[in-house]
Protein backbone atom coordinates (compact mmCIF):
# COMPACT_ATOMS: atom_id res chain seq x y z
CA UNK A 1 0.00 0.00 0.00
CA UNK A 2 1.29 3.39 -0.99
CA UNK A 3 1.48 5.64 2.05
CA UNK A 4 1.18 8.92 0.17
CA UNK A 5 -1.79 7.69 -1.74
CA UNK A 6 -3.32 6.54 1.51
CA UNK A 7 -2.81 9.98 3.01
CA UNK A 8 -4.44 11.59 -0.01
CA UNK A 9 -7.39 9.21 0.33
CA UNK A 10 -7.57 10.20 3.98
CA UNK A 11 -7.66 13.87 3.03
CA UNK A 12 -10.43 13.07 0.55
CA UNK A 13 -12.34 11.17 3.21
CA UNK A 14 -12.08 14.04 5.67
CA UNK A 15 -13.14 16.56 3.05
CA UNK A 16 -16.08 14.35 2.05
CA UNK A 17 -16.96 13.96 5.73
CA UNK A 18 -16.79 17.68 6.45
CA UNK A 19 -19.20 18.39 3.64
CA UNK A 20 -21.50 15.66 4.92
CA UNK A 21 -21.33 17.29 8.32
CA UNK A 22 -22.90 20.48 6.99
CA UNK A 23 -25.86 18.49 5.71
CA UNK A 24 -26.11 16.09 8.65
CA UNK A 25 -25.81 18.80 11.31
CA UNK A 26 -28.89 20.50 9.88
CA UNK A 27 -30.74 17.22 9.76
CA UNK A 28 -29.83 16.35 13.33
CA UNK A 29 -30.69 19.71 14.89
CA UNK A 30 -34.02 19.81 13.08
CA UNK A 31 -34.81 16.36 14.39
CA UNK A 32 -33.29 16.88 17.83
CA UNK A 33 -34.81 20.27 18.55
CA UNK A 34 -38.05 20.26 16.60
CA UNK A 35 -38.74 16.53 16.56
CA UNK A 36 -39.27 16.61 12.81
CA UNK A 37 -37.92 13.97 10.44
CA UNK A 38 -37.25 16.05 7.38
CA UNK A 39 -36.81 13.86 4.33
CA UNK A 40 -36.74 16.99 2.18
CA UNK A 41 -33.43 17.95 3.77
CA UNK A 42 -31.48 16.51 0.85
CA UNK A 43 -33.55 18.63 -1.51
CA UNK A 44 -32.04 21.75 0.02
CA UNK A 45 -28.61 20.38 -0.85
CA UNK A 46 -29.82 19.83 -4.41
CA UNK A 47 -31.31 23.31 -4.54
CA UNK A 48 -28.04 24.75 -3.25
CA UNK A 49 -26.11 22.95 -5.96
CA UNK A 50 -28.42 24.13 -8.75
CA UNK A 51 -28.46 27.64 -7.28
CA UNK A 52 -24.68 27.52 -7.54
CA UNK A 53 -25.07 26.67 -11.21
CA UNK A 54 -27.42 29.56 -12.01
CA UNK A 55 -25.91 32.12 -9.68
CA UNK A 56 -22.36 31.39 -10.83
CA UNK A 57 -23.49 31.95 -14.40
CA UNK A 58 -25.33 35.10 -13.41
CA UNK A 59 -22.73 36.71 -11.13
CA UNK A 60 -19.74 35.20 -12.85
CA UNK A 61 -18.29 33.78 -9.65
CA UNK A 62 -18.90 31.07 -7.10
CA UNK A 63 -18.44 33.60 -4.33
CA UNK A 64 -21.32 35.58 -5.74
CA UNK A 65 -23.35 32.38 -5.70
CA UNK A 66 -22.57 31.86 -2.01
CA UNK A 67 -23.39 35.46 -1.12
CA UNK A 68 -26.74 35.34 -2.91
CA UNK A 69 -27.50 31.68 -2.33
CA UNK A 70 -27.41 31.79 1.46
CA UNK A 71 -30.07 34.51 1.84
CA UNK A 72 -32.21 32.68 -0.72
CA UNK A 73 -31.82 29.47 1.27
CA UNK A 74 -32.76 31.24 4.51
CA UNK A 75 -35.90 32.70 2.94
CA UNK A 76 -36.78 29.36 1.39
CA UNK A 77 -36.27 27.65 4.77
CA UNK A 78 -38.48 30.16 6.55
CA UNK A 79 -41.19 29.82 3.91
CA UNK A 80 -41.15 26.00 3.91
CA UNK A 81 -41.23 25.98 7.70
CA UNK A 82 -44.19 28.33 7.89
CA UNK A 83 -46.10 26.66 5.05
CA UNK A 84 -45.50 22.99 5.78
CA UNK A 85 -43.21 22.02 8.63
CA UNK A 86 -45.10 24.00 11.27
CA UNK A 87 -47.99 21.57 10.84
CA UNK A 88 -45.76 18.63 11.67
CA UNK A 89 -44.59 19.54 15.17
CA UNK A 90 -47.23 17.59 17.03
CA UNK A 91 -47.72 14.87 14.43
CA UNK A 92 -46.32 11.38 14.42
CA UNK A 93 -43.29 10.41 12.38
CA UNK A 94 -45.29 8.69 9.65
CA UNK A 95 -47.07 11.93 8.80
CA UNK A 96 -43.77 13.82 8.86
CA UNK A 97 -42.23 11.29 6.51
CA UNK A 98 -45.21 11.44 4.15
CA UNK A 99 -45.32 15.20 3.91
CA UNK A 100 -41.59 15.71 3.56
CA UNK A 101 -41.42 12.90 1.01
CA UNK A 102 -44.08 14.80 -0.94
CA UNK A 103 -41.83 17.85 -0.77
CA UNK A 104 -38.98 15.83 -2.31
CA UNK A 105 -41.19 14.97 -5.29
CA UNK A 106 -42.18 18.60 -5.72
CA UNK A 107 -38.61 19.88 -5.47
CA UNK A 108 -37.38 17.25 -7.92
CA UNK A 109 -40.09 18.15 -10.39
CA UNK A 110 -39.22 21.84 -10.07
CA UNK A 111 -35.54 21.00 -10.57
CA UNK A 112 -36.43 19.10 -13.71
CA UNK A 113 -38.57 21.96 -15.04
CA UNK A 114 -36.10 24.75 -14.26
CA UNK A 115 -32.74 23.11 -14.91
CA UNK A 116 -33.59 20.02 -16.96
CA UNK A 117 -32.43 16.46 -16.50
CA UNK A 118 -29.03 16.71 -18.18
CA UNK A 119 -25.97 16.65 -15.97
CA UNK A 120 -24.33 20.00 -15.38
CA UNK A 121 -21.09 21.17 -13.93
CA UNK A 122 -20.15 24.37 -12.20
CA UNK A 123 -16.75 25.95 -12.90
CA UNK A 124 -14.33 26.32 -10.02
CA UNK A 125 -13.14 29.83 -9.23
CA UNK A 126 -9.97 30.39 -11.21
CA UNK A 127 -7.85 31.06 -8.13
CA UNK A 128 -8.83 27.66 -6.69
CA UNK A 129 -8.82 25.63 -9.86
CA UNK A 130 -5.29 24.32 -9.55
CA UNK A 131 -3.74 21.72 -7.33
CA UNK A 132 -1.13 21.61 -4.62
CA UNK A 133 1.78 19.27 -5.39
CA UNK A 134 2.33 16.70 -2.66
CA UNK A 135 5.06 14.54 -4.21
CA UNK A 136 6.63 14.60 -7.65
CA UNK A 137 3.78 12.58 -9.09
CA UNK A 138 0.87 13.28 -6.76
CA UNK A 139 -1.02 16.45 -6.04
CA UNK A 140 -4.13 17.51 -4.20
CA UNK A 141 -6.94 19.70 -5.49
CA UNK A 142 -6.77 23.26 -4.18
CA UNK A 143 -10.52 23.48 -4.35
CA UNK A 144 -10.93 20.48 -2.07
CA UNK A 145 -8.61 22.06 0.46
CA UNK A 146 -10.71 25.19 0.23
CA UNK A 147 -13.86 23.10 0.77
CA UNK A 148 -12.41 21.58 3.90
CA UNK A 149 -11.39 24.96 5.27
CA UNK A 150 -14.84 26.45 4.62
CA UNK A 151 -16.53 23.48 6.27
CA UNK A 152 -14.25 23.68 9.29
CA UNK A 153 -14.90 27.40 9.67
CA UNK A 154 -18.66 26.84 9.43
CA UNK A 155 -18.47 23.95 11.90
CA UNK A 156 -16.57 26.23 14.28
CA UNK A 157 -19.18 28.97 13.91
CA UNK A 158 -21.95 26.46 14.52
CA UNK A 159 -20.18 25.28 17.65
CA UNK A 160 -19.88 28.86 18.90
CA UNK A 161 -23.53 29.60 18.19
CA UNK A 162 -24.70 26.47 19.96
CA UNK A 163 -22.39 26.75 22.96
CA UNK A 164 -21.72 30.43 23.39
CA UNK A 165 -24.91 32.31 22.52
CA UNK A 166 -28.34 32.60 24.07
CA UNK A 167 -29.82 31.36 20.81
CA UNK A 168 -27.72 28.21 21.20
CA UNK A 169 -28.76 27.81 24.83
CA UNK A 170 -32.38 28.08 23.81
CA UNK A 171 -31.88 25.58 21.02
CA UNK A 172 -30.34 23.07 23.41
CA UNK A 173 -33.03 23.74 26.00
CA UNK A 174 -35.74 23.37 23.37
CA UNK A 175 -34.33 20.01 22.35
CA UNK A 176 -34.79 18.85 25.90
CA UNK A 177 -38.04 20.44 27.05
CA UNK A 178 -39.82 22.83 24.69
CA UNK A 179 -42.73 23.33 27.09
CA UNK A 180 -40.39 24.66 29.77
CA UNK A 181 -38.75 26.95 27.22
CA UNK A 182 -42.18 28.40 26.39
CA UNK A 183 -42.97 28.74 30.09
CA UNK A 184 -39.92 30.98 30.37
CA UNK A 185 -41.35 33.37 27.82
CA UNK A 186 -39.52 32.22 24.72
CA UNK A 187 -41.49 31.99 21.50
CA UNK A 188 -40.63 28.47 20.38
CA UNK A 189 -42.42 28.95 17.07
CA UNK A 190 -39.91 31.63 16.20
CA UNK A 191 -37.08 29.59 17.69
CA UNK A 192 -38.03 26.59 15.56
CA UNK A 193 -38.29 28.73 12.45
CA UNK A 194 -34.76 30.01 13.08
CA UNK A 195 -33.47 26.49 13.70
CA UNK A 196 -35.06 25.27 10.49
CA UNK A 197 -33.62 28.16 8.51
CA UNK A 198 -30.17 27.48 9.97
CA UNK A 199 -30.48 23.81 9.02
CA UNK A 200 -31.59 24.65 5.49
CA UNK A 201 -28.85 27.19 4.94
CA UNK A 202 -26.12 24.84 6.19
CA UNK A 203 -27.32 22.21 3.75
CA UNK A 204 -27.72 24.65 0.89
CA UNK A 205 -24.23 25.97 1.57
CA UNK A 206 -22.94 22.41 1.31
CA UNK A 207 -24.71 22.06 -2.03
CA UNK A 208 -23.35 25.36 -3.34
CA UNK A 209 -19.73 24.79 -2.46
CA UNK A 210 -19.80 21.11 -3.43
CA UNK A 211 -21.18 21.91 -6.88
CA UNK A 212 -17.84 22.76 -8.57
CA UNK A 213 -16.33 19.53 -7.23
CA UNK A 214 -19.10 17.18 -8.30
CA UNK A 215 -21.47 17.03 -11.21
CA UNK A 216 -25.10 18.02 -10.93
CA UNK A 217 -27.80 15.57 -11.96
CA UNK A 218 -31.30 14.63 -10.83
CA UNK A 219 -31.29 12.69 -7.59
CA UNK A 220 -28.21 14.18 -5.90
CA UNK A 221 -30.42 15.35 -3.04
CA UNK A 222 -31.58 11.84 -2.18
CA UNK A 223 -28.06 10.45 -2.30
CA UNK A 224 -26.92 13.00 0.21
CA UNK A 225 -30.04 12.52 2.31
CA UNK A 226 -29.51 8.81 2.76
CA UNK A 227 -25.88 9.08 3.68
CA UNK A 228 -26.70 11.96 6.05
CA UNK A 229 -29.23 9.83 7.83
CA UNK A 230 -26.54 7.22 8.30
CA UNK A 231 -24.32 9.94 9.78
CA UNK A 232 -27.06 11.15 12.12
CA UNK A 233 -27.82 7.63 13.32
CA UNK A 234 -24.15 6.85 13.92
CA UNK A 235 -23.53 10.11 15.73
CA UNK A 236 -26.65 9.89 17.86
CA UNK A 237 -29.86 11.60 16.87
CA UNK A 238 -29.86 15.26 17.87
CA UNK A 239 -26.14 15.48 18.62
CA UNK A 240 -24.17 17.98 16.56
CA UNK A 241 -20.91 16.66 17.99
CA UNK A 242 -22.08 13.18 17.00
CA UNK A 243 -22.87 14.41 13.50
CA UNK A 244 -19.34 15.76 13.22
CA UNK A 245 -17.62 12.56 14.33
CA UNK A 246 -20.11 10.43 12.39
CA UNK A 247 -19.62 12.47 9.22
CA UNK A 248 -15.83 12.16 9.33
CA UNK A 249 -16.08 8.40 9.98
CA UNK A 250 -18.54 7.94 7.13
CA UNK A 251 -16.50 10.15 4.83
CA UNK A 252 -13.42 8.03 5.51
CA UNK A 253 -15.30 4.71 5.29
CA UNK A 254 -16.79 5.76 1.98
CA UNK A 255 -13.53 6.87 0.43
CA UNK A 256 -11.51 3.92 1.76
CA UNK A 257 -14.29 1.59 0.65
CA UNK A 258 -14.21 2.96 -2.89
CA UNK A 259 -10.42 2.93 -2.96
CA UNK A 260 -9.57 -0.39 -1.37
CA UNK A 261 -12.62 -2.59 -1.72
CA UNK A 262 -13.35 -2.03 -5.40
CA UNK A 263 -12.17 -5.54 -6.15
CA UNK A 264 -15.02 -6.92 -4.11
CA UNK A 265 -18.04 -6.07 -6.14
CA UNK A 266 -20.78 -4.38 -4.07
CA UNK A 267 -18.64 -4.12 -0.95
CA UNK A 268 -17.17 -0.76 -1.82
CA UNK A 269 -20.36 1.15 -1.12
CA UNK A 270 -21.37 -1.24 1.66
CA UNK A 271 -18.47 -0.08 3.86
CA UNK A 272 -20.60 2.81 5.08
CA UNK A 273 -23.47 0.59 6.14
CA UNK A 274 -21.16 -1.95 7.73
CA UNK A 275 -19.75 0.88 9.83
CA UNK A 276 -23.25 1.93 10.82
CA UNK A 277 -24.21 -1.60 11.81
CA UNK A 278 -21.04 -1.98 13.87
CA UNK A 279 -21.59 1.31 15.71
CA UNK A 280 -25.23 0.52 16.43
CA UNK A 281 -24.40 -2.93 17.75
CA UNK A 282 -21.92 -1.35 20.08
CA UNK A 283 -24.03 1.70 20.98
CA UNK A 284 -27.66 1.42 19.94
CA UNK A 285 -28.31 5.16 20.36
CA UNK A 286 -25.26 6.20 18.39
CA UNK A 287 -21.90 7.54 19.52
CA UNK A 288 -23.21 10.62 21.29
CA UNK A 289 -26.90 9.76 21.56
CA UNK A 290 -28.91 10.11 24.72
CA UNK A 291 -29.52 6.76 26.31
CA UNK B 1 -57.96 44.97 48.55
CA UNK B 2 -55.50 46.48 46.15
CA UNK B 3 -55.58 45.87 42.42
CA UNK B 4 -55.41 42.21 41.37
CA UNK B 5 -52.38 41.17 39.33
CA UNK B 6 -53.96 37.81 38.63
CA UNK B 7 -57.63 37.02 38.36
CA UNK B 8 -58.71 33.43 37.91
CA UNK B 9 -62.41 33.36 37.11
CA UNK B 10 -64.44 30.15 36.98
CA UNK B 11 -61.76 28.07 35.33
CA UNK B 12 -62.67 24.59 34.17
CA UNK B 13 -60.03 22.27 32.79
CA UNK B 14 -59.96 18.78 31.35
CA UNK B 15 -57.34 16.17 30.65
CA UNK B 16 -58.99 14.35 27.79
CA UNK B 17 -62.33 13.20 29.10
CA UNK B 18 -61.60 13.74 32.78
CA UNK B 19 -62.91 16.97 34.20
CA UNK B 20 -60.22 18.20 36.61
CA UNK B 21 -61.01 21.82 37.51
CA UNK B 22 -64.60 22.80 38.26
CA UNK B 23 -64.77 26.58 38.20
CA UNK B 24 -61.68 27.55 40.17
CA UNK B 25 -61.91 31.19 41.18
CA UNK B 26 -59.54 33.43 43.13
CA UNK B 27 -57.66 36.67 42.82
CA UNK B 28 -54.09 37.52 43.65
CA UNK B 29 -53.37 41.05 44.78
CA UNK B 30 -50.24 42.99 43.87
CA UNK B 31 -47.37 41.72 45.98
CA UNK B 32 -49.55 39.17 47.73
CA UNK B 33 -48.24 35.76 48.73
CA UNK B 34 -50.95 33.15 48.40
CA UNK B 35 -50.80 29.48 49.26
CA UNK B 36 -52.59 26.87 47.21
CA UNK B 37 -53.27 23.77 49.28
CA UNK B 38 -55.05 20.49 48.96
CA UNK B 39 -54.35 16.79 49.11
CA UNK B 40 -52.67 14.99 46.22
CA UNK B 41 -54.62 14.99 42.99
CA UNK B 42 -56.95 17.85 43.93
CA UNK B 43 -55.88 20.04 41.03
CA UNK B 44 -53.21 22.38 42.39
CA UNK B 45 -50.72 21.70 39.63
CA UNK B 46 -53.45 21.78 37.02
CA UNK B 47 -54.50 25.20 38.29
CA UNK B 48 -50.98 26.53 37.88
CA UNK B 49 -50.70 24.91 34.45
CA UNK B 50 -54.00 26.51 33.44
CA UNK B 51 -52.66 29.91 34.48
CA UNK B 52 -49.55 29.31 32.34
CA UNK B 53 -51.69 28.25 29.40
CA UNK B 54 -50.11 24.79 29.45
CA UNK B 55 -53.58 23.40 29.94
CA UNK B 56 -56.18 25.42 28.05
CA UNK B 57 -59.18 26.24 30.27
CA UNK B 58 -62.30 24.75 28.73
CA UNK B 59 -64.34 27.45 30.41
CA UNK B 60 -63.53 30.52 32.46
CA UNK B 61 -60.94 33.27 32.24
CA UNK B 62 -57.51 34.08 33.49
CA UNK B 63 -56.47 37.74 33.54
CA UNK B 64 -53.02 39.10 34.23
CA UNK B 65 -53.25 42.82 34.95
CA UNK B 66 -56.42 43.02 32.94
CA UNK B 67 -55.17 41.06 29.92
CA UNK B 68 -57.27 38.01 29.17
CA UNK B 69 -54.77 35.21 28.76
CA UNK B 70 -57.05 32.30 28.09
CA UNK B 71 -56.21 32.39 24.40
CA UNK B 72 -52.61 33.48 24.58
CA UNK B 73 -49.78 31.02 24.01
CA UNK B 74 -47.68 30.12 27.03
CA UNK B 75 -44.71 32.24 26.02
CA UNK B 76 -46.88 35.36 25.79
CA UNK B 77 -48.33 34.66 29.23
CA UNK B 78 -44.80 34.37 30.58
CA UNK B 79 -43.71 37.63 28.98
CA UNK B 80 -46.66 39.39 30.61
CA UNK B 81 -44.79 38.70 33.82
CA UNK B 82 -45.70 35.23 35.01
CA UNK B 83 -42.89 32.87 36.01
CA UNK B 84 -43.45 29.21 36.65
CA UNK B 85 -41.54 26.69 38.72
CA UNK B 86 -43.05 23.30 37.89
CA UNK B 87 -43.21 20.29 40.22
CA UNK B 88 -40.50 18.50 38.32
CA UNK B 89 -38.39 21.72 38.30
CA UNK B 90 -37.81 21.64 34.55
CA UNK B 91 -34.06 22.15 34.72
CA UNK B 92 -32.31 21.81 31.38
CA UNK B 93 -29.77 19.05 32.08
CA UNK B 94 -27.78 19.85 28.94
CA UNK B 95 -27.21 23.46 29.99
CA UNK B 96 -24.91 24.65 32.74
CA UNK B 97 -26.25 26.39 35.82
CA UNK B 98 -25.15 29.71 34.37
CA UNK B 99 -26.79 28.95 31.02
CA UNK B 100 -30.02 27.86 32.70
CA UNK B 101 -30.06 31.25 34.40
CA UNK B 102 -29.23 33.49 31.47
CA UNK B 103 -31.05 31.67 28.65
CA UNK B 104 -34.35 33.33 29.48
CA UNK B 105 -33.24 36.42 31.41
CA UNK B 106 -35.36 39.51 30.77
CA UNK B 107 -35.61 42.99 32.24
CA UNK B 108 -38.80 43.80 34.19
CA UNK B 109 -41.89 44.29 32.01
CA UNK B 110 -42.58 47.83 33.21
CA UNK B 111 -38.93 48.78 33.22
CA UNK B 112 -39.18 49.76 36.87
CA UNK B 113 -38.62 47.71 39.98
CA UNK B 114 -35.44 46.43 41.49
CA UNK B 115 -34.58 44.12 38.63
CA UNK B 116 -33.22 40.66 39.28
CA UNK B 117 -29.76 40.16 37.87
CA UNK B 118 -27.32 37.29 37.87
CA UNK B 119 -25.53 39.00 40.72
CA UNK B 120 -28.64 39.25 42.86
CA UNK B 121 -29.62 35.65 42.17
CA UNK B 122 -26.13 34.53 43.18
CA UNK B 123 -26.42 36.64 46.34
CA UNK B 124 -29.66 34.88 47.09
CA UNK B 125 -28.24 31.44 46.31
CA UNK B 126 -24.45 31.45 46.86
CA UNK B 127 -24.57 27.71 46.20
CA UNK B 128 -25.51 28.38 42.57
CA UNK B 129 -22.55 30.66 42.14
CA UNK B 130 -20.26 27.92 43.41
CA UNK B 131 -21.75 25.50 40.91
CA UNK B 132 -22.29 27.84 37.99
CA UNK B 133 -20.34 25.75 35.49
CA UNK B 134 -21.92 22.42 36.44
CA UNK B 135 -24.34 20.79 34.07
CA UNK B 136 -27.98 20.85 35.10
CA UNK B 137 -28.07 17.10 35.49
CA UNK B 138 -25.24 17.10 38.03
CA UNK B 139 -27.18 19.05 40.64
CA UNK B 140 -28.72 17.78 43.86
CA UNK B 141 -32.47 18.15 44.31
CA UNK B 142 -31.95 21.23 46.46
CA UNK B 143 -29.62 22.85 43.94
CA UNK B 144 -32.12 22.12 41.20
CA UNK B 145 -34.86 23.85 43.13
CA UNK B 146 -32.61 26.86 43.79
CA UNK B 147 -31.76 26.96 40.10
CA UNK B 148 -35.33 26.79 38.91
CA UNK B 149 -36.35 29.55 41.32
CA UNK B 150 -33.33 31.60 40.30
CA UNK B 151 -34.15 31.06 36.63
CA UNK B 152 -37.72 32.21 37.25
CA UNK B 153 -36.45 35.35 39.00
CA UNK B 154 -34.13 36.12 36.07
CA UNK B 155 -37.25 36.69 33.96
CA UNK B 156 -38.17 39.49 36.38
CA UNK B 157 -41.73 38.33 36.91
CA UNK B 158 -44.60 40.13 38.58
CA UNK B 159 -46.13 36.81 39.57
CA UNK B 160 -44.29 33.66 40.61
CA UNK B 161 -46.02 30.28 40.53
CA UNK B 162 -44.11 27.83 42.70
CA UNK B 163 -45.31 24.24 42.60
CA UNK B 164 -44.24 21.85 45.38
CA UNK B 165 -41.76 24.35 46.73
CA UNK B 166 -39.90 22.01 49.08
CA UNK B 167 -40.99 18.53 48.06
CA UNK B 168 -38.29 15.91 48.29
CA UNK B 169 -35.70 18.27 49.75
CA UNK B 170 -33.49 17.80 52.80
CA UNK B 171 -34.59 19.74 55.92
CA UNK B 172 -31.77 22.29 55.72
CA UNK B 173 -32.52 22.97 52.07
CA UNK B 174 -36.20 23.35 52.88
CA UNK B 175 -35.35 26.06 55.40
CA UNK B 176 -33.30 27.76 52.73
CA UNK B 177 -36.19 27.67 50.25
CA UNK B 178 -38.62 29.09 52.83
CA UNK B 179 -36.17 31.88 53.56
CA UNK B 180 -35.99 32.64 49.86
CA UNK B 181 -39.78 32.64 49.52
CA UNK B 182 -39.75 35.28 52.23
CA UNK B 183 -37.18 37.34 50.33
CA UNK B 184 -39.21 37.06 47.14
CA UNK B 185 -42.34 38.15 48.97
CA UNK B 186 -40.50 41.14 50.45
CA UNK B 187 -39.26 42.10 46.98
CA UNK B 188 -42.87 42.71 45.98
CA UNK B 189 -43.39 39.80 43.59
CA UNK B 190 -46.85 38.30 43.98
CA UNK B 191 -46.71 34.55 44.37
CA UNK B 192 -48.72 31.37 44.56
CA UNK B 193 -46.95 28.72 46.62
CA UNK B 194 -47.94 25.07 46.56
CA UNK B 195 -46.51 22.94 49.35
CA UNK B 196 -47.45 20.18 51.77
CA UNK B 197 -46.22 22.08 54.82
CA UNK B 198 -49.33 23.85 56.08
CA UNK B 199 -47.58 25.34 59.09
CA UNK B 200 -44.86 26.97 57.05
CA UNK B 201 -47.38 28.23 54.52
CA UNK B 202 -49.56 29.61 57.30
CA UNK B 203 -46.52 31.46 58.60
CA UNK B 204 -45.59 33.09 55.34
CA UNK B 205 -48.63 33.43 53.05
CA UNK B 206 -51.08 36.32 53.33
CA UNK B 207 -53.95 34.21 52.18
CA UNK B 208 -54.77 30.57 51.58
CA UNK B 209 -56.81 28.79 48.98
CA UNK B 210 -57.72 25.14 49.48
CA UNK B 211 -58.78 22.92 46.60
CA UNK B 212 -60.86 19.78 46.85
CA UNK B 213 -61.45 17.87 43.64
CA UNK B 214 -60.95 20.91 41.50
CA UNK B 215 -63.12 23.25 43.58
CA UNK B 216 -62.11 26.05 45.94
CA UNK B 217 -63.40 25.11 49.39
CA UNK B 218 -61.52 27.73 51.36
CA UNK B 219 -60.25 31.17 50.57
CA UNK B 220 -59.14 33.21 53.56
CA UNK B 221 -56.40 34.20 55.94
CA UNK B 222 -54.24 32.06 58.20
CA UNK B 223 -56.26 32.63 61.34
CA UNK B 224 -59.44 31.34 59.78
CA UNK B 225 -57.60 28.36 58.33
CA UNK B 226 -55.67 27.35 61.43
CA UNK B 227 -58.68 27.99 63.64
CA UNK B 228 -60.62 25.08 62.15
CA UNK B 229 -58.85 21.83 63.13
CA UNK B 230 -61.64 19.68 61.71
CA UNK B 231 -61.31 21.33 58.28
CA UNK B 232 -57.53 21.05 58.38
CA UNK B 233 -57.75 17.40 59.20
CA UNK B 234 -60.33 16.59 56.57
CA UNK B 235 -58.87 18.47 53.62
CA UNK B 236 -55.20 18.80 54.39
CA UNK B 237 -54.54 15.84 56.63
CA UNK B 238 -53.11 17.81 59.54
N1 LIG C 1 -51.50 14.62 32.24
C1 LIG C 1 -52.60 14.17 32.89
N2 LIG C 1 -53.49 13.37 32.25
C2 LIG C 1 -54.59 12.92 32.88
N3 LIG C 1 -54.89 13.19 34.14
C3 LIG C 1 -54.06 13.98 34.84
C4 LIG C 1 -52.86 14.51 34.24
N4 LIG C 1 -52.22 15.25 35.18
C5 LIG C 1 -52.98 15.18 36.28
N5 LIG C 1 -54.07 14.44 36.10
C6 LIG C 1 -55.13 14.19 37.05
O1 LIG C 1 -55.67 15.43 37.40
C7 LIG C 1 -55.96 15.48 38.77
C8 LIG C 1 -55.32 16.70 39.38
O2 LIG C 1 -53.93 16.55 39.27
P1 LIG C 1 -52.93 17.68 39.78
O3 LIG C 1 -53.40 18.99 39.30
O4 LIG C 1 -51.56 17.25 39.39
O5 LIG C 1 -53.12 17.58 41.34
P2 LIG C 1 -52.22 18.13 42.52
O6 LIG C 1 -51.16 18.99 41.95
O7 LIG C 1 -53.17 18.84 43.39
O8 LIG C 1 -51.64 16.93 43.21
C9 LIG C 1 -55.49 14.17 39.36
O9 LIG C 1 -56.61 13.34 39.54
C10 LIG C 1 -54.58 13.61 38.34
O10 LIG C 1 -54.64 12.21 38.33
MG1 LIG D 1 -49.11 18.68 41.97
Amino acid sequence: MDVTLFLLQTLNGIQHGLLLFLVASGLTIIFGIMGVINLAHGSFYMIGAYLALSLTQWTGSLFGAVLLGIPIAILLGLAIERLFIVHLYDRDHLQQVLLTFGLILIFNELQSIVWGDDPHSVPKPAMLAGSVPVTETLSYSTYRLFLSVVCLVVAGCLYLVIHRTRLGMRMRAGAYNAEMVRSLGIDTRRLFAVVFAIGVSLTALAGIIAAPDRSLYPGIGEQVLIISFVVVVIGGIGSVKGAFVGAILIGLADVYGQAYLHDFRGFASAAVYALMAAVLLWRPTGLFGRR
Amino acid sequence: MSEAVLDVGGVHAHYGQSHILHGVTFRLARGECMSLMGRNGMGKSTTLRAIMGLVKPTLGKVWVLGTDMAHLPTDRIATLGVAYVPENRGIFPNLTVLENLVMAARPPVDGGGAGWTLERVFDLFPRLNARKDSWGNNLSGGEQQMLTIGRALMTNPRILLLDEATEGLAPLVRDEIWRVIGVIKDSGIASIIVDKNVKRLAGIADRHVVLVKGRVVFNGNGEALMGDPEFLNRHLGV
